[in-house]
Order: structure tokens, then sequence, then C-alpha cells
């Protein structure tokens, strides 16, 4: 009897073991842990830059762009697989499977160029996930000489909506200087109600972008950052170029930020796969914030959902590019979240990181 | 029938017949220009000028005002005559917007640097062959949204 | 399971199993020329006709093929992909070898693209392909090479004050393609296939998924 358990006992532990083991791994099911490893430990995640929309509010031109970036032949009924991704359960599918809490929804009035997602559209996207989606409400610039009080008051009113924290604004898409007094008004809105601006900067891939340097060059906004000092201006894309696909205005919002606490940072979609093939670039905008001791302004975000993975494989390359460079813990998690949270006043819980 | 007429026929019963790629159509314009700064405003440097369509096509919420659809540089104000290609399919009405180069930089109203004024004018009489229009340069360092509509 | 699906997959199990006896049981070269090397190999023979009906993602095709000599045969194909883009063709196969276990055919086609998408694609369409079968028994694995070239003609037309001026300029699509697949005979005049296709639409410029297809091959003598 001895020996007979003897023998067993080695097949017994070896079978819990192996048990163990195949528990342990990932196998893709079930919802993955939120948050992202840091040396052990689960950092939370907000990703500040999502696209929800509507095909049917996309210009022609931008449509065929669009579809000749699907592989085909998912380009072939680019409606359906766009339809598909931008949708509120879409996005939170993206978000959970990259292990991300928070998301940040934009609207945007770009008829010429990106199209329109509208303030209705985001709203009620919010009520999907509404402790964690938050909106950035826009506004129709095109016809600003007659409709402009008429759009504040719109944007006003959308910003007292629950769930809209900011404003989004891109000054390339939208066809407007960004040191055009005409428009300073938007700024103020941020200033009065505390919400803060976010505003691509660089050019632009999609056709009909003004891609003239008062459209794309955050140079142009430092007037109306020294003017409204009590708005927070996040400056996308870190005004990169993305017809070269190399580094143009990093210089210049290291400097805006290094100059202004009202100026924050934030690294979306320049370090996709098809805007930095190698990830040097990314790697080198994150390690240059770093190097200005500025890792308090950046804030995290994707420009997804793009396509599927899109979001997951975004926040893996910052994060690697994150590694690599030599952020600590700290930096890590106030760049994914914690700036985020500071920024637009929300609460992380802790289930964000867990 | 000339040999244009049959190309153009020959290209009329491939189009209907669904067997073209894609279509673009355009309508050439001479424009017939005078463009000019304030009397006292300094008016040395070469004039940007962008054309544009006034209103350009789009369903519902996707119409909307301006869309460039070429650009030239003259060298200096005065009188102007530039043949453009108006894109039929895009939009309708024309639009003609200009800034002067001061301190020739290529850039409008880099920061810091020359004040440089800026102008836009609705041509009338669209679509015709031949359009004259008169442009003033007057507006300091904005864009053609900001002039139009 | 409904009754009618129980005894649907009873049938196909059935088949699949009744096939792999008779296979198992027959000699090593139960019928030389059969549909589906036909089909999968091309060149059927003189007199011999195959027709095939392969659907999958994202192509789908139907194929006709008349063999006109013992070499030369004659054939037309309609492609699908997802049912957005069509190439009707027309073209001609010739057995470049034949051997007991090697079947080598290549093929010139030529026709129209109709693409129905964002971006509408039509023009005149032609392809070179080879391709290479190795018969064993029901089994035929095959390979198919080849580079097709779609030209697609765009207009351009000037209003001019002295009349209107049109123009014409091609634009080039090229799609490199390969398939890799296992025909199986199921009887001289009927057979299967299963492939993997991948068809690099647009290359160099593009990014092209991989596809898969079955087919179903039905032959004989005209």
């Amino acid at each position: 009897m001895k020996r007979r358990f003897g023998r067993t006992t080695p097949l017994a532990l070896a079978s819990a073991f192996a048990l163990g083991a195949l528990v342990s791994l990932d196998v893709g099911c079930g919802a993955p842990p939120r948050g992202v490893d840091w040396n052990g430990k689960r950092l939370a995640v907000v990703d500040m830059h999502l696209h929800p929309g509507d095909w049917d509010h996309v210009p022609e031109d931008t449509r065929k762009f669009l579809a000749s970036r699907f592989p085909f032949p998912i380009g072939l009924d680019a409606e359906a697989a766009a339809k598909g991704s931008l949708l509120p359960e879409s996005i939170l599918g993206e978000i959970d499977d990259a292990g991300i809490w928070g998301a940040g929804l934009f609207a945007i009035y770009a008829p010429r160029t990106v199209g329109i997602a509208s303030n209705e559209l985001v709203a009620e996207d919010l009520t999907f996930a509404p402790d964690r989606f938050f909106g950035l409400a826009s506004l129709r610039v095109d016809r600003w000489t007659t409709d402009r009080d008429a759009e504040l008051d719109r944007l006003k009113s959308t910003l007292s909506r629950p769930g809209f924290v900011g404003i989004k604004v891109a000054h390339a898409h939208q066809h407007f200087r960004m040191d055009d007094p005409a428009f300073f008004p938007i700024y103020e809105i941020s200033a009065s109600l505390g919400k803060p601006l976010y505003l691509h900067t660089g050019t632009s891939p999609f056709p009909g972008t003004s891609q003239e340097p008062a459209y794309t060059d955050p140079a142009y906004l430092e007037t109306a950052i020294q003017q409204f000092s009590g708005a927070k201006f996040i400056l996308g894309h870190l005004g990169y170029d993305f017809e070269e696909k190399r580094h143009a205005g990093l210089d210049t919002c290291i400097r805006l930020a290094k100059t202004y606490s009202n100026v924050f940072l934030e690294p979306s979609a320049l370090g996709s796969a098809s805007s930095d093939p190698t990830g040097a670039n990314l790697k080198e905008a994150m390690r240059r914030m770093r190097e200005a001791g500025i890792t308090d302004r950046i804030l995290y975000g994707s420009d997804g959902p793009q396509s599927p993975g899109f979001v997951k494989g975004y926040l893996e390359r910052t994060v690697t590019a994150m590694k690599e460079t030599g952020y600590t813990e700290q930096e890590a998690a106030d760049v994914l979240a914690r700036n985020f949270a500071r920024v637009f006043g929300v609460t992380i819980p802790a289930e964000a990181a867990e | 029938m000339s040999r244009a007429r049959l190309v153009f026929a020959g290209a009329l019963v491939f189009a209907l017949a669904g067997c073209i790629n894609e279509e673009t159509r355009l309508y050439e314009i001479e424009l017939d220009g005078q463009v000019a700064v304030p009397s006292g405003a300094p008016s040395a440097g070469a004039v940007h000028l962008e054309f544009h369509v006034a209103r350009t096509f789009g369903e519902g919420e996707l119409a909307h005002p301006l869309g460039v659809f070429e650009t030239r540089t003259v060298a200096s104000v005065g009188p102007v005559r530039e043949t453009v290609l108006y894109p039929l399919d895009e939009g309708d009405g024309l639009v003609v917007y200009g800034w002067l180069d001061r301190d020739g930089d290529g850039v409008h109203c880099a920061p810091g640097q020359t004040e440089e004024p800026a102008g836009l004018v609705e041509v009338a009489s669209f679509p015709a062959h031949a359009l004259s229009f008169s442009l003033t340069l007057s507006a300091p360092c904005v864009g053609p949204e900001s002039l139009y509509p | 399971m409904s009754m009618q699906r129980a005894v649907m997959l009873g049938a196909v199990s059935a088949t699949i199993f009744g096939v792999s006896e008779v296979a198992a049981a027959e000699p090593r070269a139960p019928f030389p020329e059969h549909a589906t090397l036909d089909a999968v190999g091309g060149s059927p023979a003189k007199g011999a006709y195959v027709l095939s009906a392969q659907g999958g993602w994202p192509f789908s095709f139907l194929r006709a093929q008349v063999g006109l000599s013992d070499r030369i045969t004659l054939q037309s194909e309609l492609e699908s992909a997802v049912g957005r883009r069509y190439r009707p063709m027309l073209g001609i196969g010739v057995r470049l070898a034949d051997a007991e276990h090697v079947r080598l055919t290549g093929e010139f086609l030529a026709g129209w693209l109709f693409q129905r998408s964002e971006e509408v694609r039509r023009g005149p369409n032609g392809e070179l392909r080879f391709r290479l079968a190795i018969p064993v028994r029901r089994f035929v694995p095959y390979l198919v090479i080849g580079t097709r070239h779609a030209f697609l003609p765009d207009l351009l037309t000037i209003e001019r004050a002295s009349g209107t001026e049109t123009s014409w300029s091609v634009r080039h699509e090229w799609t490199p393609w390969a398939t890799l697949g296992l025909g199986f005979a199921i009887s001289r005049g009927i057979g299967l296939d299963l492939g993997i296709n991948y068809g690099w639409v647009g290359a160099p410029e593009t990014i092209a998924l991989p596809g898969v297809h079955l087919g179903l091959h039905f032959g004989g003598e005209r």
C-alpha cells in the first residue's frame, strides 16, 4: 500500500501542477484583467481618445480613403466593417479586451474631412457605459460668421449634460485657424465651464484637410493658451506630421507644456503600425517628454477604435515605449490614468486595475 | 462627325454601359482679376490665391461652404489672369481667397512675424467660361472661413 | 436536433465513411482521368467537360471547361469576392505536361472586372495562371499560381469655351494569386476539393487576407 501510494503521489502532484498551469494560462476565455502589468503591479488605464460614429455621416472621399485602408476584402464592404467598430458596444468590447477601464468618446463636426459624429450620438453612446465613457462635445464652425452664437449655445448646453467632461476641436479637419480670435469664444467656454479642450495638432491623412501651419502647427495656439489660462489645452498627436510620418511639432508641444501650466499632451495615433512602423517615433516622443520633466502632463489616448485590436495594440506599444525609455511606475501610472483623472476631475475606482 | 465628337460619343456609350471606372468633369474658367490692398497699405510681396467651390455638395449635414480646388501664387498685387478647372461634381459657386506674403516666408502670419492681409470675393455670374473679379486684401491674418459666408 | 437534420447528418457521415471504405478497397488508380483532376488540374481531354462550383470566403467561383483537343481547353469562369466584386472571364487552357502523377496546365483568361464598393472599379481584366496537380489514387493535391491584371479606365471631361474635350487614363491593378488545395474524386464524374486561396488584390500597396473554398465538381463526356 505504501509502495503504491509512493508511486501515485508524484503522478497526482504532476497532474495537479499541470492543471494549475493550465488554469493560470490566458487561453482567451473570459474577460482579461483590468489595467496593464507594470513589473508585477497592475496600473489603471483610461484611453481618452476614441471615436464613435456613423458611416452615413462620413463624406464620400473619406469613405473611399478609409475603405482603401482596410485589408482586402474588408474594404469591399467598409460600411459594415466601420459600422460594427464604431458602435458603443464594440468600443466597450475593445477597451475590455485591452484591460482599459475608461474611454473618452469624441464628438466631431468636420463635414469636409472626417465627417460628423454629433453630440447627440455621443450622448446616446455615453448611456451605454455611463461610469466608464466620458464625452467630449464639439460644434460646427463652417458657418461661423452666421451661426456662431447658436453653435456656442449648443456647445454650452451639451456640456451641461451628464457624462460630458470636455470639448474636442480639430482645426485642420474643421478648417479654422488656431490663432483666429473669432474662434476664441470656444476657449472662453472651456475656461468658464472648467471643461478641458482637446485639440488635434499636426497634419492629417484625411482628404480635404487644411495642412497649412496655421491649422496644424501648435505654435499658433500660444496666443490662446496665454489668453485663456483657465482653460486646459490638451495638444493631441504632439503636432505629428502624419503625411511624412515624422515629428514636426514635438519641440513646440514640449516647450508649450513646460512654459504653461494649462498645457497637456496626448501621444495618440502617431505610434500606430501605419504611422510609425518601427515604433521609433513613439519611443522618441515618450523619451523626450520624460526628459523634459513633463510626465505629469501626458494623457494617454489611442485614436481608436480604427480596426479590431487597434486599441489594445496601441496600448501595448505605448507601454513598451515607456518601459524602454525608463518611466517609473509612478510616471506610467500618471500617464495611463491619473493625469486624466486630475485634468478632467474624474475618480478612478479601485477595480480599474485588478 | 468630328473626331472629338466621336470620342465623346464613344465615352458616353462606355459610361452608359457601366464600363468606366471613374469620371471627372471639369469646367474651364478664364479669370480676369484685380488684386489690391487698401490705399496706403504696404503692397510688396507675392500673392497666394486659393480658388474655392462656394458651396460643396454633400448629403444633408455634410454640405458645407467652401472647398479649395486650385491654388496659385502670383508675383504681386495688380491685374491677374488665371485659367482654372472647376470640379463640376463637387459643388457650385466660385470663391477666390488670397493673402499677401509681405515677409516672403510663404507662411500666412507665422507666429510673431509680420501681419499679412487677406481677402475673399465670391465671383458673380458663375458659371461662365470667362469671369472677372476684384479682390481687396484688407483683413489681417484670417483664413477664408472667417470671411465666407 | 430535428429529424430532418439528423437524417442529413447521417447521410453525410455515411457518404464520407462509405467513400473511405471504397477508396481503401480500390486499386491504385481507379480512374486515371476523372472530373476532379480535370477541375483542379485543368485541361480536360478532347470531348470531356467539367463544371465546378467553389464556394468560400472571400472568393467563390463558377467554372466550366470543355476539351477542344487533347491539349487545348475552352473555359469560362465567374469569380465573386463577397458578392461585391465580380470577374466574368473567358479563356483557354493548354496541357503543358501530363504523366501518371503530374498534370501541368497553363491558362490564359480575359474578361471584365466589376467592383461595387466605396471605390467603384471596372475595367478589362486578364489572368495568366498555371495549375499543377499530382493525382494519387482518388486524391489530387494541387497548386495554382497566377498573375492577374486589371486596367481601370478613368474618363476626364473638360468643358472649355471652345468645346468639350475628353481624355482617358488607365490605372493598373495587379493581383498575384496562389491556391493550394486537395481534390477528392467521389466517382469518375463527381468530386470535391478544399483549398486555401491568397489573392493579393492591389499588390503591393495593399494588405489582403487569405481565404478558403470548398468545391464541387461534376464532369463527363460531351
